[in-house]
């Protein structure tokens, strides 16, 4: 029997996103945590004695031509084989063959596969344990069902696919090199190591045992919840045992509080502390990164929509998240509060009021006149320097525009405030 | 709220002037140039909100035919309740306002602020007090609270207007983007982006030639092995060149001392030190024998000293005696000193006794002072008599003093009871002698009052009704006819007297419901109208018929109130009847009948007050004169009691001098006096006493003293000096002392001497020894004498620095060629010249600096190679300037949503804006629009507010828009006018209905509107007090058109008349 550990996604030294701004106390840590995963993860091999390393693509962004990063994950490579760890690397669509590579010499016990099919028989103390199979794209956007390349070997060994793929129509993430599950069952063989979707997940428990390990970092709001990579026992009868471990250096949390009900600002700091220390209790340890969104309808909303409140709101709530130990980073606070009115009411009454409540209504039902008016946004959007990193807003984003432009409105026309 | 009287105290051009009897609904008041009507406008705004402020040119109106400055107001609020409301010269510019309410209660000023509501002296002027001048004025609609109850009352905005939201909104939307702006913030943070991206792309260029460099550190590394190797072999041959160059001064030292040691042959040892031991000993012999020679001098003049010295044995053997002595003689100095002080003193005091005896009297004497009895415990009687007289005489003295007041007493409350019946008996009894019946008749009345101006009220308003019901159906039927002339077709006939019918069926009771009578008029109408159309085959004018049927449907709602308020009248005069009945008030109830019984009644109830007070006080005088009696009777007893107990203490006093054996007649405090002279008598004569004993004890201390001194001098074998006793004593000790220090220096002498000798002995042992000494020296290196024995010391020395120098050559090779190549090397050097070895070692550095220029070279290539390699290997700068990068974009979409939200905003509020205008306008305008029409005569459909601008359009009755700018003159006055009539009419139902006062505000307009105006005026008067001001007679004339009725006031060079 032996184990090995499956990882894929490290993307290292890839920034995070959608902060929009940062404290110099979590800045380091921001932009060490795909690194420190990294280290989780070689520490995590030594620790479990396991046989080998496997990692299904995506280990770095080649683009972002960071030295780094290669050089970081040879020190961690190195690590491993002087403990006689191997390790059996197969590039995806980020460290594409044909990317940015530095010529740095990597350790003897690292193999890398290369863009045509390969297998390597992995053998302890000499004697030969597995085979594993892979393969590199040698370019970022391989179209091609690369699943099909893989066959199994005439040997009663237990064989691996190592490959960076989309099985299925994966939502969020490109279609490289897709595939489905009926694909990799006719390979015939025992697990795929599957890298790509950063959401990891057992696709098929056994015959064959389908992973995708997911990154070892999550990196924005989206990927919010543990991650990190599967250890997998392998017994004599080529039975397969999987448990997943968390190695992720910083937690992403995205929690929405509601102001409904809620009479005083005393009330809601209170809540949103609450939820705070659940996150910091669910973070086992680490630091964490949230993002704090309002919602609801009520007394508070007023109060939320006076001028800089929000920001005083949102500065007492991050540093309640600093003072928590490990650290709870609330990198931003949405505000998706309505007025406290009777709307149907007040879009019945015949005054400005009233006209502005039913003309949102009926541009948030009217996609046509909907399109119409966001043409007038085009002064920010055809911008020569905005349009370059302003995409135009999908629907979804007009709508939320739309209920914000509803309540600016209802401020300036019902607030007592000036 | 109305006005019903204004007096003017001094103002401008009035003095003392009254305007009465303002009635309720329209007035006009009507005066040529220059008669006051401005003044009086002046005057009315001057009362409710303060005299003119301000410097320069504001004319204050100061009083220019005398009288106070100020005056007051008469006003009934809408619930019917009377102020008056004064204004009067304080400090403060705007005078002081005293306000009267009910029953002349005086309020503060902060009372006319409730009165007032919400009405500011700005809105009173721009809205309800205005002359033509202000009339034309666009902006004191568009400023301030009267812009924000226009736009309020449609808008559905709170607290601002829509500009103001516009321009709040375009600030910040620039505030987060402009195009071409380089402060917003999201051309700020495109900027940085720009910037981020630049300098990561450098970076990402420079991680590209990682590899080049890192092979050619590879290669410059191998070469410096190579050239290390090579270098160290030549330096290894060099070294032993300079080995051989180094060490060739100490050969040729080595060489030199051991060729002169051979020759130097044996030599025998030295003791080290052998030298300095020979001079030591000589030295220490040459001192002992001076030693000895300068003790032996000194001894024999110690021996001669000494036996020169004699000492007396006789003084010293005294010595404690002539102690003792000085030690008692200041004792006897003071003895013989005091004596005769103290019998003078002893001679004073006698004296002194004789004199205080003879103050007692003739027969005392010592004998008698020293035997009678002056203890304390006589004393103490003594003491005690003087207390029991002086508290009988007291108690006499009180007595007296009781039985005077007590007489006066008596005497003025007789006078009391006296004054008080002969008040009673000349004032009459009353009739009612319970005042709870007045008081409650009193209040009753109260109530009484209070109806009756209620019921006048509502008789005014009654009447008020009826002429207005007058004047509607005298309008109906006037406009009726008028009709009929214009169109006498038959048809024409018919679509006015339909209604007509339905008119009168409405108001007689032939129908029974209204309702059908409007139905049968609606229907008539129709009709009528059908009939019209059919006739004249064109666009009908129906305004005048609408304007007839408004008029009857005014009509009904003047009935209505009418009879309503007859019903109200009705129970409130039963009431106040019932009233009136239980206070046995009968006949007609009047103001002034119900104040003379009120009078008449607090007259009744204080008389019975003043009636019943004498009597109480009568009863309690009387009560006062029987105890003032009773108390005198006693103080007589009591007086007669002390004066009997006096007389008896006097008669014991007597009685216990004679048993003392004092003199009679004397007081306690004189046997007292008598006492304490015993006591000073007593007291010298024991002072006397002790001085005697003092005076023998002296006497005895001198004699015995110099006793003493006598004793002494004959045993020391001395005579007495011719000196007294002190001299002799001061001698004695001088010899003592004298003989004692002979004594001693005699004895120090004797024991130098003995030291000396002892000395001598010691010194003549040690020139033995050390001469002894000297011989063994010479004897141990085998010298006969001192001369050889220094020649042995010289050669010695020479062969030990030879041996030492040889040592140190050879060390040095040794320390230069290393221990184990010690012997080899000696004899490579044999073999060496030294110009040999220099050239040939010169030849060997140059080709090391070759060497070591090359290494140089290299290693510093490979340096910076190194440091090239260390920076791109540890450089973070780009992992931030991504995550930067990010953040950016993060913060870039967050301020890119938050403009287009508020652009979107924007727009929305542009489109409803714009619905707004064309669909709906605010109720003020609305009700402004309605009397804009009439009084145009429907020339104007009505008042447009464009939302967006501070102005107002006309709309022409083909719904074409005007802008007031292009309106003549009296349209456009007609318009502010409407919209200011428009503004009376919707705070009229939100507050207290004020007064409409306008100056002359019809001269520019055409007789026809400016009829159809005083309509529209006469209409609002049914709810508001309106006050007219004109100089036009032609006015007057329109006014009266409207309705003769109403009141004319004139006024002519600041003196009111009649109406």
């Amino acid at each position: 029997m032996f184990k090995f550990v499956h990882a894929a996604d490290l993307h290292l030294d890839s920034p995070f996103q959608g902060l929009s701004d940062d404290a110099p106390e979590i800045r380091r840590l921001l932009y060490d945590a795909t690194f420190l995963a990294m280290n989780n993860l070689i520490d995590l091999c030594i620790d479990e004695n396991v046989d080998f390393l496997l990692i299904a693509g995506d280990l770095y962004d080649s683009k972002d031509r960071s030295l780094r990063a290669q050089l970081r994950l040879r020190r961690g490579l190195t690590k491993l084989a002087d403990a006689g760890i191997a390790s059996y690397i197969a590039h995806g669509n980020h460290d594409p063959l044909n990317g940015w590579q530095a010529s740095i010499e990597l350790p003897n016990l690292v193999h890398v596969f290369d863009d045509r099919i390969g297998s390597v028989i992995h053998s302890r103390s000499g004697e030969p344990i597995a085979i594993v199979h892979g393969i590199s794209y040698n370019r970022p956007d391989i179209k091609e069902n690369l699943s099909l390349k893989f066959e199994r070997r005439d040997s009663p060994l237990f064989q691996i696919g190592l490959l960076h793929c989309n099985v299925g129509d994966k939502t969020g993430h490109e279609p490289y090199s897709p595939c489905s599950i009926a694909d990799l069952v006719a390979a015939g063989l025992d697990y795929w190591a599957l890298g790509h979707v950063h959401k990891g997940g057992v696709l098929r428990e056994h015959s064959p045992c389908i992973i995708y390990a997911g990154n070892t970092q999550g990196r924005h709001v989206n990927e919010s919840g543990p991650r990190g990579c599967y250890i997998v026992n392998v017994d004599d009868a080529h039975g397969v045992r999987t448990e997943f471990h968390a190695i992720d250096a910083l937690r992403w949390h995205s929690i929405a509080q509601s102001i409904d009900k809620i009479a005083n600002p005393d009330g809601l700091l209170n809540a949103i502390q609450g939820s705070l220390h659940r996150i910091q209790a669910d973070a086992s340890g680490r630091p964490s990164v949230c993002r704090l969104t309002l919602t609801g309808r009520g007394p508070m909303h007023s109060d939320l929509s006076m001028m800089n409140r929000a920001e005083e709101y949102f500065s007492e709530i991050r540093e309640f998240g600093m003072s928590l130990s490990p650290i709870v980073w609330v990198s931003d606070m949405r505000l998706e509060t309505k007025w406290e009115i009777d709307l149907g009411r007040r879009m019945a009454s015949n005054d400005v009021v009233g006209d502005c409540l039913r003309l949102i209504d009926q541009y948030c039902r009217d996609g046509i006149e909907r399109a119409r008016l966001s043409e007038c946004l085009d002064e920010l959007l055809l911008h020569r320097s905005a349009g370059r990193y302003i995409d135009r807003f999908d629907d979804k984003t007009l709508i939320r525009l739309l209920e914000s432009a509803q309540s600016i409105l209802l401020n300036e026309l019902l607030g007592a405030e000036d | 709220m109305r006005i019903e009287s204004v007096h003017i105290d001094g103002f401008g051009v009035f003095f003392d002037q009254h305007i009465n009897d303002i009635p309720p609904g329209l007035c006009v008041l009507f005066g040529d140039n220059e008669a006051g009507k401005s003044t009086l406008l002046a005057f009315i705004k001057s009362v409710l909100f303060g005299f003119p402020m301000g410097r320069g040119t504001v004319n204050r109106f100061e009083p220019l035919r005398g009288g106070r400055y100020g005056g007051s107001l008469s006003l009934v609020t809408d619930a019917g309740e009377r102020y008056s409301v004064r204004r009067e010269p304080a400090p403060s510019k705007a005078g002081k306002a005293t306000i009267e309410g009910h029953y002349g209660a005086i309020m503060g000023e902060e009372s006319l602020s409730t009165l007032l509501g919400s009405v500011t002296q700005d809105l009173f002027e721009s809205v309800f007090a205005f002359r033509l001048a202000e009339l034309q004025q666009l902006e004191s609609l568009t400023t301030g609270k009267v812009k924000g109850v226009i736009y309020s009352a449609g808008t559905g905005v709170a607290g601002k207007s829509l500009p103001q939201i516009h321009s709040q909104l375009e600030k910040r939307m620039e505030d987060l983007f402009k195009t071409g702006g380089s402060k917003p913030l999201i051309n700020q943070i495109l900027r940085e982006l720009r910037d981020t991206s630049g300098r990561l792309r450098e970076i990402g260029d420079a991680a590209t030639n990682y590899s080049e460099l890192h092979s050619e550190c590879l290669g410059i590394t191998g070469r410096i092995s190579s050239l290390e190797r090579e270098r160290k072999e030549k330096a290894l041959e060099s070294e032993r060149l300079k080995t051989k160059l180094q060490a060739w001064d100490y050969w040729t030292e080595r060489e030199t001392k051991r060729t002169e040691i051979e020759a130097m042959g044996e030599v025998r040892a030295f003791p080290a030190n052998g030298v300095a031991e020979l001079e030591k000993l000589k030295e220490s012999l040459s001192q002992a024998k001076q030693d000895h020679a300068d003790r032996e001098r000194k001894l024999q003049h110690l021996t001669e000293e000494r036996d020169a010295i004699e000492v007396r044995d006789a003084i010293i053997g005294e010595a404690d005696r002539i102690e003792r002595l000085q030690q008692g003689r200041v004792s006897y100095d003071d003895a013989a000193r005091d004596l005769p002080i103290t019998e003078q003193e002893l001679e004073d005091k006698s004296k002194r006794l004789q004199r205080a005896l003879q103050a007692l009297g003739p027969e005392w004497d010592r004998e008698k002072l020293l035997t009678i009895d002056a203890s304390i415990a006589k004393r103490e009687g003594i003491r005690d008599w003087q207390k029991a007289m002086d508290e009988a005489r007291e108690k006499e003295r009180l007595a007296g003093h009781r039985v005077e007041s007590a007489e006066q007493a008596v005497r003025e409350a007789s006078r009391e009871v006296d004054d008080l019946k002969e008040r009673i008996s000349s004032s009459p009894e009353p009739e009612e002698k319970e005042e709870c019946v007045l008081v409650d008749r009193l209040s009753s009345l109260d109530k009484a009052r209070a109806l009756l101006a209620e019921g006048m009220r509502l008789q005014g308003r009654l009447k008020g009704l009826e002429e207005r019901k007058e004047d509607l159906s005298a309008e109906i039927s006037a406009r009726t006819p008028d009709m009929d002339t214009r169109h006498p077709d038959f048809l024409l006939h018919l679509s006015y007297s339909f209604p007509i019918l339905g008119v009168i069926a409405a108001l007689l009771p032939i129908v029974k419901s209204h309702t059908a009578a409007i139905t049968i008029g609606l229907a008539g109408l129709a009709v009528g109208l059908i009939a019209l159309y059919a006739r004249r085959k064109r666009k009908a004018d129906s305004s005048r018929v609408q304007g007839v049927e408004l008029l009857k449907a005014r009509l009904e709602d003047v009935s209505n109130q009418e009879s309503a308020l007859r019903a109200q009248y009705e129970q409130l005069h039963a009431n106040m009847r019932k009233i009136l009945d239980n206070c046995e008030v009968n006949g007609e109830a009047s103001e002034d009948a119900l104040r003379q019984e009120q009078a008449r009644l607090m007259r009744e109830l204080d008389l019975l007050r003043i009636w019943k007070q004498a009597e109480n006080d009568l009863r309690k005088a009387q009560k006062r004169f029987k105890e003032a009696s009773d108390a005198l009777e006693a103080a007589l007893s009591s007086n007669s009691d002390a004066a009997n107990r006096l007389r008896t203490i006097e008669s014991q006093w007597s009685d216990w001098l004679d048993s003392a054996s004092l003199p009679r007649g004397l007081s306690p405090a004189g046997a007292l006096d008598v006492f304490s002279q015993i006591d000073t008598c007593r007291e010298i004569d024991d002072g006397m006493n002790s001085l005697k004993d003092r005076i023998e004890q002296m006497l005895s201390k001198v004699q015995d003293y110099e006793q003493r001194i006598r004793a002494v001098l004959r045993a020391a074998g001395m005579a007495h000096p011719d000196e007294p006793v002190g001299g002799a004593l001061d001698i004695l000790a001088r010899n003592l002392k004298r003989e004692i220090e002979n004594r001693s220096r005699r004895e120090m002498l004797g024991e130098s001497a003995k030291e000396l000798k002892e000395e001598m002995d010691s010194l003549s042992h040690r020139t033995i020894s050390l001469e002894e000494g000297i011989r063994r020296l010479l004897e141990s290196v085998g010298a006969s004498d001192e001369s050889e024995y220094l020649d042995m010391a010289v050669k010695y020395q020479r062969w030990q620095e030879l041996a030492a120098d040889l040592e140190r050559a050879n060390r040095a090779l040794e320390r230069i060629s290393g221990p184990d190549r010690f012997q080899s090397f000696l004899d490579s050097m044999r073999g060496s010249v030294r110009e040999e070895l220099k050239v040939e070692s010169g030849l060997f550095d140059e080709q090391l600096e070759e060497f070591d220029e090359q290494l140089k070279d290299a290693i510093d290539r490979r340096g910076s190679l190194k440091k090239e390699l260390e920076l791109l290997e540890s450089e973070e700068e780009s992992s931030e300037l991504r995550l930067k990068e990010q953040e950016y974009r993060a913060q870039l979409m967050q301020l890119a949503e938050q403009w287009s939200a508020l652009r979107i905003a924007q727009e929305v509020l542009y489109q409803a804006q714009s619905i707004y205008e064309r669909e709906r306008q605010p109720e003020v305008i609305r009700e402004a629009s309605g009397i804009f029409n009439t009084i145009t005569a429907g020339r104007y459909a009505g008042i447009v507010k464009p939302l967006s601008e501070e102005t107002f359009d006309a709309r022409s009755s083909d719904d074409r828009r005007f802008g007031i700018e292009k309106l003549s003159q009296g349209t456009r006055e007609q318009l502010l006018l409407a919209v200011r009539l428009g503004l009376v009419r919707e705070f009229g139902k939100r507050q207290e209905r004020m007064p409409l006062i306008m100056d002359d505000v019809l001269v520019n307009f055409d007789r026809g509107r400016a009829r159809s105006t005083a309509n529209a005026l006469y209409d609002l008067s049914e709810e508001h007090q309106v006050l007219l001001f004109t100089c036009h007679r032609e006015t007057v004339d329109i006014i009266l058109e409207v309705s003769p009725k109403i009141r004319i006031f004139t006024l002519c060079d600041g003196v009111t008349g009649g109406s």
